[in-house]
């Protein structure tokens, strides 16, 4: 009986505690299987009979429900993890994702949007990776700038204070340096923190990249292909606007005012032009591409929807799409963000254009 | 491209060795680490990790069984932009509820 007590104590002092957890590598279908394939040699997995993939998902539905099944890194789309969810109404799921579709494969509410941390947190961990004194008054007040320059993204800040912890630089020239070396800093493997996370800041998003040429390569239905062009084209586009101001109307009033008679192209990666502009028998702005390469952005967590046809984009995801563009690639989005510009700017301002055109207000 | 000449007189010693630094930053090509897709087990969380406490409490509110409710399947997800730090939240938050 005393140590029957003794674990109600202890359930009560330490609160929530799972039985079993179990980690699957959700990135996509191969990572899930090989997931699910090395908790086949769990040893009372193993004793119950459990082969392959199918029949560890069985095992769970079965076992004592107190386990965690952790699907992480499920950026793709929703139904690639909910056929591998065991059966029944027991158990407990966790999902980490980029993709906010994810949202279908829980009930109403049961999500949260992770977002930047904040500043007192984000110089701890900077001056923590860095191996420096996170309690020095001084060190703080130096570490302000930086953190603020890197926009409180953890995964750039961690790898900021490796930097600073290789002597590369110290907290005093980091920012010199990183005006002059961002992407080198940003981009290379060496340059990685202590998260054990295998990949730098830009790399992380060069996977999304990845996905939607993989998509443009082989889509699975003529609307992904298409979606994921437009997703592509948009994205260098946006490349040359200002990162919090990135407004449908623009595309709107060049699709459909096109003054002394020039057309602007929108040119996607092969260089051919896009149907982003393109308008309907009727002389209306087709928006159709737009919203579906807009709609792609956003699975990635590429871009983000502030309102009614406004979106924006994170700052230093703005900076990666610029950095990792060649030369050719930037002069043809910078002319194609320029022409959208003067396009759609008419001589008779209203008050809505002047709203308008701070909203377009370019830091480059 | 030496840019240790901007540097007051006193700090040579350091800035030879930053020049030489930076002219290693210079080797590396301009291109972006491609992404190694392949499987990846679960490891344990940041020894730097710091903060997320507001993210920590809703998960474990959310995954603690009430008294009053009945037995049932509990999903929860964290999404938001790679880099962000889902993944350590999660792994942080395995290591508060497990025993191991």
């Amino acid at each position: 009986v005393s140590t029957y007590l003794t674990d109600i104590m202890h359930s009560l002092i330490r609160g929530l505690r799972f039985g079993r957890i179990f980690w699957i590598d959700a990135t996509n279908d191969e990572t899930i299987n090989f997931s699910f394939q090395t908790i086949v040699e769990y040893p009372d997995a193993t004793a119950s009979g459990v082969k392959n993939m199918a029949s560890v998902i069985h095992w769970l539905s079965e076992m004592d429900p107190n386990w965690l099944l952790i699907f992480d890194n499920a950026d793709g789309k929703p139904n690639v993890i909910s056929k591998s969810f065991p059966p029944g109404n027991r158990g407990n799921i966790l999902i980490t994702s980029r993709n906010p579709e994810m949202k279908r494969n829980v009930s109403s509410g049961a999500w949260i949007e992770v977002e930047d941390m904040d500043e007192k947190d984000t110089i701890s961990l900077l001056l923590k990776a860095a191996f420096l004194d996170d309690t020095s008054e001084e060190l703080r007040q130096a570490s302000m700038p930086i953190v603020k320059e890197l926009c409180f993204l953890p995964l750039a800040v961690d790898q900021a204070g490796a930097v600073i912890a290789c002597g590369l630089c110290g907290m005093d020239d980091y920012l010199q340096m990183y005006s002059e070396c961002r992407q080198t800093l940003l981009a290379h493997q060496s340059f990685e923190g202590g998260l054990n996370y295998g990949r730098a800041v830009y790399t992380t998003w060069e996977l999304s990249f990845l996905a939607l040429e993989a998509k443009v390569a082989k889509g699975k239905s003529e609307m992904d292909v298409q979606a994921a062009e437009s997703a592509i084209v948009l994205l260098q586009t946006f490349a040359f606007f200002h990162f919090d101001g990135i407004v449908e109307d623009l595309f709107r009033q060049a699709a459909e005012k096109p003054e002394n008679g020039n057309v602007i192209q929108l040119r996607d990666i092969s260089g051919l032009p896009h149907q982003l502009l393109d308008c309907k028998t009727s002389g209306k702005w087709n928006l159709h591409f737009f919203r579906e390469g807009i709609w792609m952005l956003i699975s990635y967590s590429l871009n983000k929807k502030n309102n009614s046809g406004v979106y924006s984009m994170h700052p230093l995801v703005h900076c990666w799409i610029h950095d990792r563009m060649m030369q050719p690639e930037q002069q043809a989005g910078c002319m194609s963000a320029k022409a959208l510009l003067a396009q759609s700017i008419t001589f008779q301002f209203t008050s809505q254009d002047y709203a308008f055109c701070y909203a377009l207000l370019s830091e480059s | 491209m030496d840019i240790g000449t901007n540097f007051p007189a006193g700090m040579h010693t350091r800035y030879v060795s930053r020049t030489s630094l930076i002219a290693r930053l210079g080797d590396i090509p301009k291109t972006i680490s491609l992404p190694n897709i392949e499987y990846k087990p679960r490891t344990s969380s940041s020894a730097n990790f710091t903060g997320r406490r507001d993210y920590l409490t809703k998960l474990r509110d959310y995954f603690n069984l009430k008294g009053d409710e009945p037995l049932r399947r509990k999903s929860f997800l964290l999404y938001g932009m790679g880099g962000i730090g889902k993944t350590q939240i999660c792994l942080k938050f395995t290591e508060e509820t497990s025993d191991l």
